[in-house]
């Protein structure tokens, strides 16, 4: 991992002295244990020097896609003619990072001629919960994040310059956690959703830690139309189904939402359920594939009618 | 079902104002008779229906929800029920996983000239819905750990 | 003061007889675990209290100023008041810096500040008896001793206990504590020597594992960085959700709106509201004076670092470190400070 980080300094001072970019996305040294952290460096105004600033070990966990969309989201009162050109973006990912940047390039937040994409090989972030757990820190397989556990694109693809190294080897089953689910009775279920959500303070952490989540106006912050209320259980349920219900076809699974959740809310058990019905309903997955159509804003004349009802004598 | 003996079910219908709300007229004016459990809310097309109107519905005290528009192919926006048919597809299946009776939230197809199809689905979902019995009210405190 | 020693056991039993005695309801707050979660928790005989935890993840401030409470019912024209909760709350087992947060919630929600005393709160914390548990293991992120708190400091509690092991050493800071001892003097036994060594040794231990801050200066030096460029630096890493002030013990804003039900009844509900949310000073014109995440930021570090101290006297933070842990960028308050100071 030293020497990934390494090359990714010295390419990082390179684009910065050759004045690629206008800001450089990655990750620091945080101020607690254990803890690395996004940062953004304007490098318009600093030396090449601060590339010696960025950090990459097996705590660089935050979807740094996140910070994207707002360089490019066009200001409230309309672009105007003589605006500054778009900023070029020099972005650190892994696997699940460029996803996200995938799904904001194919939804057209994000023109993919303004970044310069980083790529480096991922063999799993670990998992501070975990590790408190276990004590064990040596131990990374037993301490990885479940998320990176699922993970089948830790080798990225398709960005402008890739460090290579180890990554990780394609696990088996990819869903095991919602067969699980699947397998419980309703009552259970239910039962599980309401004691996971009952938790929530609805301080829309999940929400603001997603890459996919960058909606002007939430439908929960709707003022006009006021759609939930403050906080009664069934506002609160609505607001996380709604909430993952967004992320159908688009979750890059890089459990972010699950993550920043201070009450440690089990949000991934509900999140994968969509990314397994999408992909094996409709046979997409948020790859490296660039021109793919999210399945959402697309159909099939043979998508199934199976969950339709039929009246029992037809007319 | 001791105590509910009065209990009626509540069920919103969303029809696209093209094939199932001229249905449930055609049922209407063909004097068709089907239970009174239902309330019908008119919508452009079926691809209209956002998932939070369902969920309001079921907030709101319904019952179920019934969701109907054209057959496929036969949109009046050409494509818009095979939009939706995607996204209810992934809400049906993601709702039940989630805890919900499968009963309480269906889809359907129907056209305008199908008075009698739209009578015998009012039938089905009205029973369906019955035997399921009245929803757990959802509107309550939440267990906030001291509060 | 007043002081006594407990056995943990005996401290079980003195809780359950509490519940109802002499005709007097309380409801007591203990430390427990549910699954796994330290939580404070409302005591039964049955639940068994916790000793062995850093902090609770929650803030006790929701005891005296719940995240949702309903002020009145509404029918079509006519309102139904609800009255403030009565009865008596003893909190057992908070750490001293969650303790001294109810002194500023005090000032913010008694006259004193605005010329309106909320019955709300007062009515439950009039009513109350802080009991603090003293800090053994802080922390990574705790910062209490650089604002004037400590691991042992009786600011904000009635009384506190210091964990020795086996049992707790007792000693009452107010009117209110020493009657709580007096009332069950029986239960109580005398500390000696040894107990008082066995006090200092914990709380010099927890006090070197502290980190420290300085806020020598703060105000006047918030006052020059008002529109420095330094807050957008900070600041660029937010993202904007509301897990710092939720977590707050000190953060108290709150919104009341009405929400209606669909036969024409309604109630009137204050919810906790966050500076962090662009909502928080969304003006009905769509005018927004704290767009920006940068704004919003550097009203919560003013507001705890410059503003309340002039206006109530006191550095609105305690120190505990909830944000520091829990944010999910670990935008760090204590490097905030630090930058301000230039170090």
């Amino acid at each position: 991992m030293i020497e990934v980080q390494n090359q990714m300094r010295i390419l990082a001072s390179d684009l910065i002295r050759q004045k690629r970019v206008d800001f450089i996305i990655g990750y620091e040294q945080g101020t607690l244990a254990h803890t690395s952290r996004p940062c953004i460096i304007d490098v318009r105004t600093s030396g090449p020097e601060v590339s010696e600033k960025l950090v990459w070990n097996s705590y660089c966990s935050n979807n740094l896609s996140v910070y994207l969309q707002k360089f490019f989201a066009p200001p409230v009162q309309g672009r105007k003619k003589d605006a500054a050109p778009p900023l070029r973006i020099g972005l650190i990912v892994k696997g699940c990072d460029l996803r996200s940047v995938l799904n904001l390039i194919r939804e057209k937040q994000v023109p993919r001629e303004n970044l310069i994409l980083i790529g480096l090989p991922c063999t799993g972030m670990l998992d501070k919960k975990k590790m408190e757990i276990n004590k064990d820190e040596l131990d990374i397989e037993k301490n990885i994040q479940d998320s990176c556990l699922e993970c089948r694109f830790s080798n990225v693809k398709g960005v402008d310059f890739e460090i290579t190294g180890k990554t990780r080897e394609v696990p088996g089953d990819l869903y095991e956690v919602v067969r699980l689910f699947e397998a419980r009775t309703r009552k259970d279920r239910l039962a599980y959703f309401e004691k996971e959500i009952s938790r929530c303070i609805r301080c829309n952490a999940c929400r603001q830690a997603c890459p996919s989540c960058y909606c002007r106006e939430c439908f929960a912050d709707q003022k006009d139309m006021k759609w939930l209320g403050s906080g009664t259980m069934s506002d609160t349920m609505i607001y996380h189904l709604i909430r993952i219900f967004h992320q159908a076809g688009r979750c890059a699974e890089c459990d972010a939402c699950f993550r920043a959740c201070p009450e440690e809310i089990d949000l991934r058990t509900f999140t994968r359920k969509l990314a397994k019905d999408v992909e094996e309903l409709f046979g997409f997955v948020t790859d490296f594939n660039r021109e793919s159509i999210p399945p959402l804003s697309t159909f099939s004349s043979g998508d199934s009618d199976s969950f339709i009802t039929e009246p029992e004598e037809g007319g | 079902m001791d105590g509910n003996s009065m209990w009626e079910p509540k069920i919103v219908a969303f029809l696209c104002n093209w094939c199932s709300y001229a249905g449930a007229d055609l049922a209407g004016v063909s004097r068709i008779q089907y239970g009174p459990n239902i309330r019908i809310i008119r919508v452009p097309c079926s691809g209209r229906i956002n998932p939070l109107y369902i969920l309001k519905a079921f907030q709101n005290g319904a019952d179920g929800v019934l969701v109907s528009g054209c057959h496929p192919g036969d949109c009046h926006y050409i494509s818009g029920n095979l939009v939706a048919r995607r996204k209810f597809t992934l809400l049906k299946n993601f709702l039940v996983y989630t805890g919900l009776e499968p009963e309480r939230i269906q889809f359907s197809w129907v056209s305008a000239s199908e008075g009698q199809r739209f009578a015998a689905l009012m039938d089905k979902v009205i029973a369906d819905v019955r035997k399921t019995g009245p929803m757990e009210n959802q509107i309550k405190e939440p267990r906030l750990a001291y509060d | 003061m007043k002081t006594g020693i407990l056995t943990k056991p005996e401290i079980q039993e003195l809780f359950s007889s509490m519940i109802t005695k002499n005709g007097e309801e309380s409801r007591i707050f203990v430390p427990a675990t549910i699954e796994g979660r330290v939580i404070l928790e409302e005591f039964s005989p049955e639940r068994e209290i916790f000793y062995d935890f850093a902090n609770f993840l929650r803030p006790p401030k929701g005891i005296f100023f719940p995240q949702r409470e309903v002020l009145c019912s509404f029918e079509q024209e006519r309102a139904v008041e609800v009255p403030p909760a009565a009865g008596r709350i003893i909190i057992f087992g908070i750490r001293p810096c969650d303790a001294r947060s109810f002194l500023f919630l005090d000032k913010i929600f008694s006259a004193g500040s605005s010329g309106f005393a909320d019955p709300y709160y007062l009515g439950r914390r009039e009513n109350s008896v802080i009991i603090s548990l003293s800090c053994i293991e802080p922390s990574e992120g705790c910062f209490c001793t650089s604002l004037g708190g400590g691991p042992g400091d009786e600011s904000g509690s009635d009384i506190v206990a210091f964990d020795l092991g086996d049992r707790l050493l007792f000693e009452a800071h107010s009117a209110k504590g020493e009657n709580f001892i007096e009332e069950n003097t029986t239960e109580f036994r005398q500390p000696d020597a040894a107990d008082q060594n066995a006090k200092k040794e914990s709380l010099q231990a927890a006090f070197n594992a502290i980190s420290r801050i300085s806020t020598d200066g703060l105000v006047e030096k918030l006052d020059d960085d008002f529109s420095d460029s330094f807050w957008e630096e900070i600041t660029a890493t937010c993202l904007g959700c509301g897990v710092c002030t939720y977590l707050c013990p000190t953060c108290h804003c709150f919104d009341i709106t009405d929400e209606k039900d669909r036969d024409g009844t309604g109630t009137r509900v204050r919810t906790w509201d966050s500076c962090q949310y662009p909502l928080f000073t969304m003006h009905a014109s769509g005018h927004n004076p704290r767009a920006e995440k940068k704004q919003r930021m550097r009203q919560r570090i003013m507001h705890k670092f410059s503003y309340t101290p002039r206006t109530t006297g006191d550095v609105f933070c305690v120190g505990c470190g909830r944000c520091v842990r829990k944010c999910p960028v670990n935008l760090d308050i204590r490097e905030v400070i630090r930058k301000i100071n230039g170090e």
